[in-house]
């Protein structure tokens, strides 16, 4: 049950990481939208799911994604997940969990993931990822409460 | 001091762990010149399916189905189903004509004699704003060959060559750069910063303002000569035994723009 399970996991974040690169290609006539929901489950992982478990999990996405979306070296891509991951579970624990604290956070995840873009036009960019990270915050919220409400705990 | 039996420090050796193994296979990745990631892409290609290059090949089987069910319905809904597939031909039928536009713009700038001319699609942007083409090995694409727009000018290289699709870098992207030449030979390195293109010599033989085209080159690896950029138009400014220009990007990428491969034959 547990291999069927971390399984799905794998289909279902290749299916994100997939959508992610589907959608930001379509949208590529305008850098200040993007839909980045590999990242909010990365963030999601960080923060509220952080286990080993999910360490398989990350370094097979890298793996997909440097097979199948760039010219990387096998492996580059899971390192910079799992760096990302830990770096933010470890300012996460450090630090306050309010909504603009979260909110930075997201943003210096959104830089560690486009870390590579940054550097070329460093003014543009931390401006448009700021742009582009506000409403894939919310949806991470959004997405977030919903998860957390346990239906069967409410009382009715 | 974390406690050495706290499960959140247990966690962060799991994953320093799993970056030591990815560091490995990147390692092994890299000794082996990337056939490592080369044999996976080649095995892995179904998960990220590729359309066939001359993908607008109108195809009748997909009436097949009609067909069957034919033999049930009467002469009537035949009848109905030629009209579906008389408005769709014709709907194809537009849809080339705009292509043949397109693509006889091509021709009449690039020589078909020497070059081989294929008509290429985005699949995907990556992060670091390269973009996936299809067409790679199935159609001898060799690094730094071109991509050109419907005007003939370059707006991008093929960095990377997989089986059935490439990697390239256009003049959006903010790493491009390109070596070109001009009529007086004089050498030019030109880059981007995704919204302008920097032009600057890299050797001069002859000090003149009067440049119009930079050219690729055979002799930088490139399959000719093609028009990078135009400078009628823009100020050229010439110090220090240099020559310098800035010219502003008009070219937009998206998945339905015309791109075309060039390669020799």
């Amino acid at each position: 049950m547990t291999y069927l399970k971390n399984f799905t996991l794998v289909i279902a974040t290749f299916f994100l990481l997939y959508t992610e690169v589907r959608v930001n290609t379509f949208m590529s006539g305008n850098e200040y939208l993007a839909a980045l929901p590999f990242l909010i489950y990365l963030f999601y992982v960080a923060t509220l799911k952080f286990s080993r478990n999910s360490i398989i999990v990350l370094i097979l996405n890298g793996f997909y994604y440097d097979l199948l979306f760039t010219d990387n070296y096998l492996g580059y891509t899971s390192i910079k997940f799992l760096l990302i991951c830990m770096i933010i579970n470890f300012i996460f624990t450090k630090g306050g969990s309010g909504f603009i604290t979260n909110f930075l956070l997201f943003y210096v995840c959104t830089l560690l993931y486009k870390f590579e873009i940054i550097f070329v036009n460093i003014d543009t960019n931390l401006l448009y990822l700021l742009v582009i990270c506000f409403p894939n915050y919310l949806l991470f919220k959004a997405l977030t409460g919903n998860l957390r409400r346990d239906v069967f705990s409410t009382k009715i | 001091m974390i406690d050495s039996n706290n499960p959140k420090r247990r966690v962060y050796i799991f994953y320093i762990l799993g970056i030591l193994l990815s560091a490995t296979i990147l390692t092994i990745d890299i000794f082996s010149e990337k056939n490592l990631s080369k044999y996976f892409n080649e095995k892995l290609s179904f998960l990220s399916p590729t359309p066939a290059l001359n993908n607008s090949n109108f195809n009748f089987s997909s009436f097949e189905i009609f067909e069957t069910k034919s033999r049930l319905i009467n002469e009537n809904i035949r009848l109905k189903n030629e009209v579906i597939e008389l408005r769709k031909l014709k709907i194809e039928n537009e849809k080339l004509k705009n292509e043949i536009v397109a693509n006889n713009s091509v021709i009449k700038e690039v020589d078909a004699s020497i070059y081989d001319i294929f008509k290429t699609s985005i699949l995907f942007k990556t992060t670091t704003d390269e973009y996936i083409i299809s067409g790679g090995e199935n159609i001898n694409l060799k690094e730094k060959d071109l991509v050109i727009d419907k005007n003939s000018y370059v707006v991008g290289i093929v960095t990377k060559v997989n089986q059935d699709r490439s990697i390239i870098s256009t003049i959006l992207n903010p790493n491009f750069s390109i070596e070109g030449i001009d009529k007086y030979d004089n050498q030019y390195l030109i880059t981007s910063d995704s919204q302008n293109l920097l032009i600057n010599s890299l050797s001069l033989e002859a000090e003149s303002t009067d440049i119009k085209y930079i050219y690729t080159d055979i002799a930088f690896g490139h399959p000719g000569q093609f028009p990078i950029v135009d400078l009628s138009s823009t100020q050229v400014n010439i110090a220090n035994n240099k020559i310098r220009a800035e010219q502003s990007i008009n070219f937009r990428i998206n998945n339905f723009s015309d791109l075309y491969l060039i390669k020799t034959k």
